[in-house]
């Protein structure tokens, strides 16, 4: 056993052996259940385009382990705890010197993550009232997946093939069940917390090299066509000046972008509410709900450029000069600071589902979000060689209410054959700023055989706006019950760099590098 | 049913609230940087000075790059086309040195602004401030008590034939933070020279070609005449800070001033009164379009009424 492991173990005995052992020692066994997963993960990246410089790629991106255990106390009739947590080992050898190859934490570097740590307790106060305290996730909506309507719980999106994952928070939840047609809830969040993002996130902020290794163009920030425009005699000029006529750029070097986050301050002012009642008529369920809180997908706040020119005396800053990737054999150096906010929001949600006992008939579902932003303004700056040459504002984040939304069926015949297909106005990470909102026809279907052993699932979403796409086809080989062997493939289609680098709004959603490559994957997955 | 009616009233109720309490709501990124950059770096302290504390403040909504309008006052200063970057194009300048002089005895406050015109051509590394005039004011505090001094017209000809030369950054980029030295009837004097007190010291010259030593001003108030001298002044301008419809480039600067009279008419003139400066001078450029000396000087409120 690992230190890992150990520390595991060790970690659910504590959960479930402290505090209320006196009370129901007798019988105990039988009010535990642990489950859980083992699960194996190696991903491959089958292109050499989509990273940071071309002729990347073609090497393993993934060799993960994860070990997934669930533990349930039912103490007594009316409580329930739960402790969920996940060992990730990621099978990279981090050691980068002798020194840390004497330990184990650099060679096989892990950590470990705590999914779920709530007692939940029904009929308190009232016989037709449950809480629920503690760490967990909240999933509102009825659609599949791209559910506007469903902001308590960030995403996790730290692994690019699993997109339902959400990032666990301390909460308290209300349910009351006035009747059998309905339930209300009342989730309050005392602290936000942020998406987690993929890997590839800090694409969206490099640079754009070419085979040489020489810088391209930089990041686009959102910016107005006057503010393009000033940004683009910015870089003719850096360019004039390094005297490089095939690569202008190729005589500036951009440090590594830097990109700070603004996060808000953990007063009850930024809390998270939550209110949702959901009903049941006969084979419809639909749900009203409200929402005040944040996006928890960033937005673009300030950028800021620091230039100094070759020969010229260090500005007394703490911007380019302070950088360890200073230069100074290149005609200008360059340094991009830039921040990130997370818009404060109100969301009026409605959503509804149909299913029908006909199995001609297909199931629809239909989910919208009317979304009240706080209004966000760019602020663009520029330094050359410590005096202030550009300064801009545009507004980012318009406060205009705007609609997310959703709307889809599925449709299943036997066991053999499954379809699913959603119109998708806005997708997860978009806020009606100057990117805008997409629509996406997002589809999966999926075949079965040998009575279930082997299933074919394709799966896609297709960006109607850029004509951007990304397939997701894998299989997948039932072994034995609760074994599974899954092979698969992630390709993304579009442009990785716009004709218009500096617009922000033409950036192809899917082509572009912050999505992450295109990878083949084998995984082996045991349940118990 | 009840406790139905009373989870909707309750939902209106936190969302009309919260509702409330978020009109308005509104992140910066401009008031932002101007927070993170432009007040204790160092970096931009002219800002600062200038009481820029609030970005908002100074930008419409979604067109801080918009040009202003043409028409103030009813003269145009239209900028006419203004570069989305660097400085190149016209201006009208401004260089307002505040501070005290004691013409009698009792200290008055004296505001001395020297009006310029310049073009900054692309790529340049210097530009050239042609004069237009100096137009001193003292404050006496008593209208019956006035102090003016004027320039002629043949010592505006020749300052703005020896223009002062400024240097630029990054090829007509920025206006750097610099210190000059500006001299009237002076030559080849330097900084740490000391100032010439007699006519025929080889550093003082005839600059006005008006047949006395040094230039020629004229003076009134208790007593009206002309005066013969020479002056040096020491400019020491702060980084100027482009405005963010880049019309105005302003900053602010320290200055010393030296005045040696060489002689007057009449005589009594010739007195020598020091001038102390005082915090709070600062200079101002103007984007303009067509303008020439004689138009700058016909409408100063107009060009400068908005000065930051």
């Amino acid at each position: 056993m690992t230190k890992g492991t150990r520390f595991l173990a060790a970690t659910l005995a504590l959960a479930a052996t402290t505090t209320t052992i006196p009370a129901w020692a007798e019988g105990w066994a039988d009010r535990l259940s642990i489950s859980g997963a083992i699960q194996s993960d190696i991903r491959y990246i089958t292109d050499d385009w989509r990273g940071e410089r071309p002729g990347q790629g073609h090497e393993f991106e993934m060799n993960r382990n994860d070990v997934d255990l669930r533990l349930r106390a039912d103490p007594f009739d009316n409580v329930q705890a739960v402790v969920s947590a996940r060992l990730r080992f990621y099978g990279f050898n981090n050691a980068a010197s002798l020194p840390e190859l004497i330990g184990r934490n650099k060679l096989d570097s892990y950590e470990l993550q705590l999914n779920e740590a709530y007692v939940a307790i029904r009929g308190v106060l009232w016989s037709k009232m449950d809480i629920k305290i503690g760490r967990m996730t909240q999933t509102w909506g009825t659609a599949d997946m791209f559910n506007p309507t469903d902001n308590l719980s960030a995403r996790d999106f730290s692994d690019p093939l699993d997109y339902a994952a959400k990032v666990p928070n301390q909460m308290i939840e209300i349910d009351l069940y006035p009747s059998d047609w309905m339930t209300l809830q009342l989730v309050w969040v005392p602290i936000f917390k942020p998406a987690n993002l993929p890997p590839s996130a800090v694409m969206g902020f490099a640079m754009t090299y070419n085979r040489r290794g020489e810088i391209t163009d930089f990041p686009a920030p959102p910016l107005d066509k006057a503010g393009q425009t000033a940004l683009m005699s910015l870089k003719d000029k850096l360019g004039a000046g390094s005297g490089n006529s095939d690569n202008p750029m190729a005589g500036v070097n951009f440090t590594t972008p830097e990109v700070r986050t603004v996060m808000p301050k953990t007063n009850f002012k930024n809390s998270q509410f939550g209110a949702r009642a959901k009903f049941k008529a006969g084979p419809v369920d639909f749900s009203a709900s409200y929402y005040y809180g944040r996006f928890c997908f960033p937005v673009a706040y300030t950028a800021v450029a620091d230039v100094l020119t070759q020969g010229n005396v260090p500005p007394p800053s703490k911007f380019v000069t302070d950088n360890e990737e200073l230069d100074a054999s290149k005609y200008a150096n360059v340094r991009y600071v830039a921040e990130i906010i997370y818009p404060r929001m109100q969301v009026v949600g409605l959503d509804l589902a149909y299913s029908s006992d006909n199995q001609w008939v297909p199931g629809f579902f239909a989910e919208a979000a009317l979304i009240f932003p706080e209004r966000v303004d760019f602020g663009l700056e520029a330094f050359l060689d410590g005096n202030s040459i550009l300064r801009h504002k545009n507004g980012n984040v318009s406060s205009t209410p705007f609609i997310k939304a959703t709307a889809g069926m599925d449709w299943s015949y036997r066991d053999w054959f499954y379809i699913n297909l959603q119109y998708v106005r806005g997708f997860f990470d978009e806020f009606n700023d100057m990117y805008g909102l997409h629509n996406y026809l997002v589809f999966a279907t999926e075949f079965k055989f040998k009575q279930n052993e082997v299933q074919l699932r394709f799966a896609g979403a297709f960006n109607g706006d850029d004509l951007s796409a990304v397939f997701y086809p894998q299989l997948t080989w039932i072994v034995a019950p609760s074994v599974e062997l899954v092979g698969g493939y992630m390709h993304f289609l579009g442009e990785t760099q716009s004709n218009t680098p500096l617009d922000y709004a033409s950036k192809s959603k899917f082509g572009m590098k912050a999505n992450g490559r295109n990878v083949a994957f084998f995984r082996a997955k045991v349940t118990f | 049913m009840r406790i139905f009616a009373f989870f909707f009233r309750a939902i209106t109720a936190t969302a009309v609230v919260l509702g409330v309490a978020s009109c308005g709501w509104t992140s910066d990124g401009g008031a932002r940087l101007n927070e993170l950059y432009h007040k204790d770096t160092g970096k931009t302290d002219v800002a600062a000075d200038q009481g820029i504390s609030d970005l908002a403040d100074v930008l419409d909504d979604d067109v801080a790059l918009d040009t202003p309008s043409s028409d103030e006052g009813g003269f145009d200063v239209s900028p006419g086309e203004v570069p989305e970057l660097g400085l190149t194009g016209l201006w009208a300048v401004r260089v307002v040195q505040l501070g005290e002089i004691s013409p009698i005895s009792d200290p008055y406050p004296i505001t001395t602004p020297d009006y310029f015109l310049v073009r900054i051509e692309p790529d340049a590394h210097a530009m050239d401030l042609i004069f237009c005039d100096e137009i001193p004011v003292v404050d006496s505090g008593d209208a019956g008590i006035e102090f003016t001094t004027r320039t002629t017209p043949s010592l505006r000809a020749a300052l703005a034939a020896s223009p002062l030369e400024v240097a630029l950054g990054g090829g007509s980029m920025s206006l750097p933070a610099q210190k000059l030295m500006w001299t009237w009837g002076l030559k080849g004097i330097i900084q740490t020279d000391p100032m010439p007190t007699t006519s025929g010291d080889a550093k003082v010259f005839d600059q006005d070609d008006d047949g006395h030593p040094g230039v020629t001003v004229e003076v009134a108030g208790l007593m009206t005449g002309q005066r013969y001298m020479v002056k040096r002044a020491m400019w020491d301008l702060s980084a100027g800070v482009l405005s963010t419809d880049r019309i105005w480039l302003s900053g602010t600067l320290s200055y010393t001033l030296e005045e040696e009279p060489l002689g007057a008419d009449p005589v009594m003139l010739a007195q020598k009164t020091p001038i102390t400066p005082k915090d709070g001078s600062s200079y101002a450029f103007r984007r303009v379009g067509q303008m020439t000396c004689e138009s700058l000087l016909a409408h100063l409120d107009d060009v400068f009424s908005t000065a930051p």
